[in-house]
């Protein structure tokens, strides 16, 4: 089995759920800068689901997975219909058989009952009172990555100088029991190279400079990237000072690097229609499952700040959060990446 | 709501007001034809004398504010036809579309409406209302040739494709399609035109009052084999507009308005000798014209976009949708609209000159709404149907630009989806992800049904964009859409309500259509 080696320093994501609005440009950017080649049709590194939901792989929450008191527990190997997705469509019987209106756009490859995104915008509670907000995912980059430890190759490791979690394909032999290992099952498998693979944080732009494409395309200012330890950094004030972004399922036991601010919601409404000002829209609870009991206090925090806000007072979280410039979200890695000449090395 | 803020004084100054969508900052290209030959010196030429001609056709009415004095010129210039030929549609799909029988329905009218449609519409055209919209050519011209650039009517035509089908295409020698996607239209078209894919080519972002920039698009890759840009397309036509025009030695025609035009040399005209004929020379061209129009800092060009990605407007030119904003633009400080008549006290260009919401016509008058008022929308789809249908924009692609493209398909159902409320769903047994068929009195379509206790109960929700040929049968939202169009709509010659050219006109409603829903067996 592998063995973790610690970083020096460790990069993190901080993703803020009341301003992420849903609209995929992360997972487009990711997939199509990453999974493009044959045997990754499936694959989506980042996704973004609406919660309460089902998410991907299907029912990912209840598969197990990482650590229990300190000891790893293996989990279940998502099956492709579980991970959903992976459609193609029959565009040439459509658009070029003469077939007509009798043929209409079809999946002809893929699951049939999942997507990654199948169950966006649905959500939960009972209308007026409904709720849904989106949540971003993609590799934690774990502190205690249980799929480095599971896997019997030594094919994945943590970067020691930003702890990113790479892989090396050429010794991978597909074994697939990190993807087990991992409780978020973001781990996928390339059944044309036999190979698994999952997201590497961008690392060759990370080499040069530019920060992730999920965080630099973020049309919505919603994402941060960083070095946890970088004090002056966005990333490091919204997770380690303010305390207002948290790991998401952190009772799972691997230590991710992915952080949420979490997500705030209009009150509920009684049934006369006026506001139920003490209620609670997204319940307390549901917050807790996902982010841990700390996601009251990082509630009341984000509160307060905005409240001062609303008096004309200075607050640094809001001014984080608004991101007045977007070079805020890249921790650093601002080098525009179009000026760089990128090596393929023939591998295409 | 615009009257609440109009009482309250909460417009036209910061931290007030609504904003509405309008385009503008486009004179460069707008105008690139008519100053008539390359150079900033030619383009403020072309404007001075623009705005001459403009002060001289209302010379009449020295009080008109450059506000009035545009929207006049550009009522003028459609009644004398120099805006090319745009008509307000809804004349044509009334005499020869098959609407006619759809908009006198009593279903899908409001109970206030007194007469029969027929009557109002006979009643606006014989008081001239309608007479630079040519509304009456379009009682006895046919159509016989129809270009469709971006357009996708099939998809898009509130009422369906069934009409346009069965009353249109019969009547029509060729059909066109230019566009960068395979779509319906294109599906039951003659010739299909490939255009480039926007990082394709070279252009800038829709400019609108929402940013207050112009954003450059720089061209990212060479369009595939066979693609051309849709300014190339053009240019092609024209040249072999020019080529047969020669050949068949019909080098002139007058059109129905008794205009003259001039078919020789037609391509070399219409790109300044070939000046305009290269991309960047033509972007840049239309940078540094709209620098000298004031739109643009005085030093922009296509180098300076470029750099910078996006540059900030310093004014709103003279086309009139700009203007409209009546406001300012000041460096590092927010847009709002109607500055100038809050701040300045310009008058506004209404009947009154003053914000008007009483609106005295006699139409308005009959039907209870002189004032704004609330009614409860009309029957259209049939009143007694379970459903209103509401329609919205989805996250994922941009209108129906990429909504067949496989990555995006991916990143949702990978289907046409319809919102309903989770227990309308479960009270008609109907499983999340199924599919469903929405009926309304004009026609159906299938689609899936997906499940949120979001959506209002007796609502369903149909983003807009999802491709004909993504359902089966190939009949979507439109197609259970009647395109009703409210007869107040008509009124002309009163003020502010007059027609020009993308103004104001009769227009249908696609809200709250009535439609009931049903299991597929």
């Amino acid at each position: 089995m592998g063995t973790i080696t610690q970083s020096k320093r460790q990069l993190a994501w901080v993703f803020d759920l009341n301003k992420c609005i849903g609209c995929q440009t992360c997972s487009v950017a990711c997939k199509v800068l990453w999974q493009q080649d044959k045997g990754t049709e499936h694959m989506w590194w980042m996704t973004v689901n609406t919660q309460p939901g089902r998410g991907t792989p299907r029912d990912y929450e209840t598969m197990g997975g990482g650590y229990k008191d300190g000891v790893a527990t293996p989990g279940k190997l998502p099956s492709p219909e579980e991970f959903g997705g992976g459609w193609d469509y029959n565009y040439d019987e459509v658009l070029r058989s003469g077939k007509g209106r009798t043929a209409h756009l079809e999946k002809i490859a893929g699951s049939k009952t999942w997507g990654p995104n199948w169950d966006e915008d649905e959500g939960a509670g009972e209308f007026p009172n409904s709720y849904f907000f989106y949540l971003p995912r993609l590799c934690n980059h774990c502190t205690v990555p249980g799929c480095v430890e599971a896997c019997p190759n030594n094919a994945l490791s943590k970067d020691p100088e930003n702890g990113l979690v790479l892989r090396n394909e050429d010794v991978c032999q597909g074994a697939q029991m990190c993807a087990q290992a991992c409780p978020y099952k973001k781990i996928y498998f390339n059944p044309s190279l036999g190979i698994s693979q999952h997201c590497i944080g961008c690392f060759p732009r990370i080499e040069q400079g530019v920060a992730p494409a999920c965080v630099r395309q973020c049309p919505g200012r919603a994402a941060w990237i960083g070095f946890l330890d970088d004090d002056r950094g966005a990333v490091s004030k919204l997770v380690n000072k303010w305390k207002v972004a948290l790991p998401l399922h952190a009772e799972w036991g691997t230590k991710p690097n992915v952080f949420y601010v979490p997500p705030l919601a209009p009150v509920p409404l009684n049934p006369d229609g006026t506001f139920n000002e003490g209620g609670e829209r997204i319940p307390l609870s549901y917050l807790k499952s996902l982010f841990g009991e700390q996601v009251g206090g990082a509630v009341d925090t984000l509160k307060a700040e905005m409240d001062k806000r609303r008096r004309g007072e200075a607050s640094e979280v809001m001014d984080i959060l608004v991101m007045y410039k977007w070079e805020e979200a890249l921790g650093g890695f601002d080098r525009d990446p179009a000026e760089i000449v990128w090596s393929t090395n023939g591998a295409g | 709501m615009a009257l609440l803020l109009g009482l309250t004084g909460n417009w036209g100054k910061q931290g007030t007001g609504t904003r509405s969508w309008a385009i503008s900052g486009l004179d460069g290209g707008s105008f690139m034809r008519q100053k008539g030959r390359p150079g900033q010196d030619a383009a403020r030429e072309w404007v001075t004398n623009l705005a001459k001609a403009r002060r001289m056709l209302t010379a009449d009415d020295p009080t008109l504010t450059l506000e009035m004095v545009t929207y006049r010129a550009a009522q003028m210039a459609a009644e004398l036809g120099g805006l090319g030929r745009m008509i307000p549609p809804a004349f044509l799909w009334y005499y020869q579309y098959g609407y006619k029988e759809r908009w006198n329905n009593p279903d899908n009218n409001d109970p206030s409406m007194k007469r029969t449609f027929d009557e109002y519409l006979n009643e606006s055209i014989d008081r001239g209302w309608w007479d630079s919209g040519l509304a009456k050519t379009y009682r006895e011209v046919v159509p016989r040739v129809l270009f469709e650039a971006g357009g996708n009517m099939l998809r898009r035509q509130r009422g369906g494709q069934r009409l346009l089908l069965d009353k249109l295409w019969p009547d029509l020698k060729m059909i066109v399609s230019v566009d960068f996607r395979m779509n319906t239209t294109g599906m039951y078209s003659d010739y299909i035109l490939p255009a480039a894919q926007h990082y394709e080519k070279m252009g800038n972002s829709m400019p609108s009052v929402h940013h207050l920039n112009f954003v450059l698009i720089d061209q990212a890759v060479d369009p595939p084999e066979d693609v051309l840009n849709d300014y190339d397309i053009g240019i092609g036509l024209v040249r072999k507009i020019e080529e047969r025009a020669a050949a068949r030695e019909m080098l002139q025609f007058t059109d129905r308005n008794g205009v003259q035009h001039d078919l020789r040399d037609i391509t070399n005209k219409l790109s300044m000798d070939g000046f305009l004929l290269d991309e960047e020379r033509r972007m840049d061209e239309t940078i540094k014209d709209d620098a000298a129009y004031g739109i643009l800092p005085p030093d922009s060009s296509l180098d300076v976009a470029r750099q910078k990605g996006a540059i900030r407007w310093t004014g709103w030119g003279l086309v009139g949708h700009g203007l409209g904003q009546a406001s300012t633009i000041k460096p590092d400080e927010t847009h709002n609209p109607f500055r100038w008549h809050t701040e300045d006290k310009m008058p506004y260009p209404t009947l009154t000159r003053r914000a008007q919401f009483y609106i005295d016509h006699e139409w308005f008058l009959e039907a209870g709404e002189e004032f704004p008022v609330h009614k409860e929308p009309p029957g259209h789809g049939g009143p007694a149907r379970q459903f209103k249908m509401t329609s919205g924009h989805n996250r994922w692609s941009i209108h129906s630009m990429n909504m067949t493209n496989n990555i995006l398909l991916n990143t949702h159902r990978g289907e046409p989806f319809m919102f309903i409320n989770n227990r309308d769903a479960e009270a008609k047994g109907i499983e999340n992800g199924e599919w469903v068929r929405v009926i309304s009195d004009v026609g159906s379509m299938q689609i899936t049904a997906k499940i949120s206790p979001s959506v209002r109960p007796g609502q369903v929700i149909v983003y807009n964009g999802f491709e004909p040929y993504m359902h089966r049968e190939w009949y979507s939202q439109a197609d259970v859409e009647p395109g009703h169009v409210k007869w107040l709509g008509l009124v002309g010659g009163y003020g502010h309500l007059q027609y020009r050219p993308l103004q104001w006109q009769p227009v249908p409603a696609d809200r709250a259509v009535h439609v009931d829903v049903e299991k597929v067996s």
